[in-house]
């Protein structure tokens, strides 16, 4: 009972990986940029989890403490949620 | 006591309101000094209400109550930081479901974050053992109506820690290591049945274990988007027994045969995030899955009678494993207003409980159904759930939730 459970899981993360590389295989024109821009990593780090919020949402303040909370959250680098950060900034009209 | 409680939520959301409106009239009168304090306290939070409808009427759940439930929850959230490096983060959790509201922290915690040096929290934090529980718990964010097996509220994984974690993220890797305090082993006071099982659930009114738990998370981004990330996880624990049910005795042997006054636990956990735009299908496809086990090894389990006859005693193995992987595909590349802001997804997912101990079970899930954003953090959600197990055999449930971040 317990192999064939082990079998099932196998199969299962075996399936996942595979699914991986075929998504990663069908390339995007945005993975051809080399340096990101803050709008290219709000698009990549919020949408992973959640649907991209508009910048609009919250003031210049508002984001930097919301932006803090989604660091410790996702564990997203430092360098890049000051890059997100700026852009969202940039684009909240405040 | 339904309608009671109801508007107690009620009163909680508009409180919140009114002190998000408050804020933001007083902060024109007060100075720039408290102005940079205040401006940056952010109150936010989520909520859900849904109906599950289980479709076999002769079939009642574990807790013998009716087939039908009406689940309602509400989580404010108070984000506040205080200085470039300082940050609070804390949660609030309402949950009423067959006409029960309970109450509790969520999470509660202080950070400590800068650039080169990564970030400490410490307090109540969500667990990082795997990714369900520190990310895709908001049921705004989870794009099924209901939790996988085994990751519901007291289920078999960690959803909080209570201690200190260490974060750090790079662009191909994200570490999190933390020392908490362990969770507990049931020494079944409440249900003689359940004897043995790991309570990961941390009710800050109870008293606690006071043995020390370590874990850490691994995540891997190899690639140069974080569309894919694989997560390994660790976590060891020192595992003290509850109070014993009258002629109850759960006890731990080790391999040389002495017993001790207390269990070490390993958890393991792989997890997989896949996110990705595809063209061709005009959307996104977005791949979620986790799979934990957990090993207390050989507990000896003993219950005599009042005039102190042994009626049971035998041993098992106390291994256990939960796992899901959901697959949703939203069409987000198409014209059509409404279709674009569609989706579909399948879950499947499964509990295995120690073989041969009281509360030994095997579940399966699979369901399945459709969603609906009216905005990035508003979500509608239909689905058909078919839940099999040895004991029960199968139930049909079809489940609808609509779910607000806000």
């Amino acid at each position: 009972m317990g192999c064939r459970f082990l079998n099932r899981k196998f199969v299962m993360l075996t399936i996942c990986f595979a699914l991986a590389f075929i998504i990663h295989s069908c390339k995007t024109k945005n993975e051809l940029i080399i340096e990101k821009s803050g709008a290219q990593l709000w698009g990549e780090n919020c949408g992973r989890c959640h649907n991209t919020p508009d910048p609009t949402t919250y003031t210049d303040e508002k984001w930097e403490t919301v932006a803090m909370h989604m660091k410790v959250r996702a564990n997203i680098s430092s360098k890049e949620i000051v890059l997100i950060k700026e852009f969202l900034k940039s684009a909240n009209g405040d | 006591m339904i309608r009671r409680t109801n508007y107690c939520i009620w009163i909680i959301i508009f409180s919140f309101l009114i002190v998000e409106k408050g804020e933001a009239i007083n902060n024109d009168t007060i100075s720039k000094k408290e102005n940079f304090k205040f401006s940056r306290i952010v109150f936010s939070g989520n909520g859900y209400c849904g109906v599950d409808v289980h479709l076999n009427k002769s079939l009642k759940d574990s807790t013998g109550m009716e087939s039908t439930s009406l689940p309602i929850g509400l989580a404010p959230i108070i984000l506040w930081k205080l200085t470039p490096q300082l940050f609070i983060e804390s949660e609030f959790d309402f949950m009423m479901d067959h006409g029960m509201l309970s109450g509790e922290i969520g999470y509660a915690n202080l950070c400590y974050s800068t650039n080169k040096l990564g970030t400490i929290q410490i307090g109540k934090f969500l667990s990082p053992f795997g990714i369900y529980s520190e990310r895709y718990h908001p049921f705004w964010i989870n794009n099924a109506p209901n939790t996988p097996l085994g990751f519901a509220h007291e289920g078999s994984s960690p959803e909080s820690e209570l201690g200190v974690c260490y974060k750090v993220g790079s662009k191909h890797f994200t570490y999190a290591m933390y020392a908490s305090l362990s969770p507990k082993i049931d020494g079944g006071s409440e249900n003689v049945k359940n004897a043995g099982k790991i309570i990961f659930h941390i009710d800050l009114r109870e008293k606690f274990n006071k043995k020390i738990g370590l874990g850490a998370r691994v995540g891997i981004l190899p690639f140069k988007n974080p569309s894919i990330e694989l997560g390994l996880s660790y976590k060891w624990m020192q595992l003290e027994v509850g109070e014993h049910y009258d002629g109850t005795a759960v006890t731990h042997t080790h391999p040389s045969g002495e017993q001790s006054k207390y269990y070490i636990g390993n958890m393991y956990a792989v997890d997989l995030t896949i996110e990705k735009i595809l063209a061709r299908l005009k959307g996104k496809i977005d791949i979620k899955a986790q799979v934990n086990y957990t090993d207390v090894g050989t507990n000896n389990f003993i219950k005599t009678s009042p005039s102190g006859i042994t009626e049971i005693d035998y041993s098992y193995s106390n291994k256990s494993e939960i796992g899901f992987a959901m697959l949703s595909f939203k069409p987000i590349l198409v014209d059509n207003y409404i279709l674009k802001r569609s989706g579909i997804f399948v879950r499947g997912g499964t509990l295995q409980l120690p073989i041969g101990s009281l509360w030994y079970e095997t579940t399966y899930e699979i369901t399945a159904g459709l969603n609906y954003s009216f905005n990035w953090q508003n979500i509608l959600k239909i689905g058909y759930q078919q839940i099999s197990t040895a004991k029960k055999g199968y139930t049909n449930n079809i489940l609808l939730q609509w779910a607000v971040g806000f």
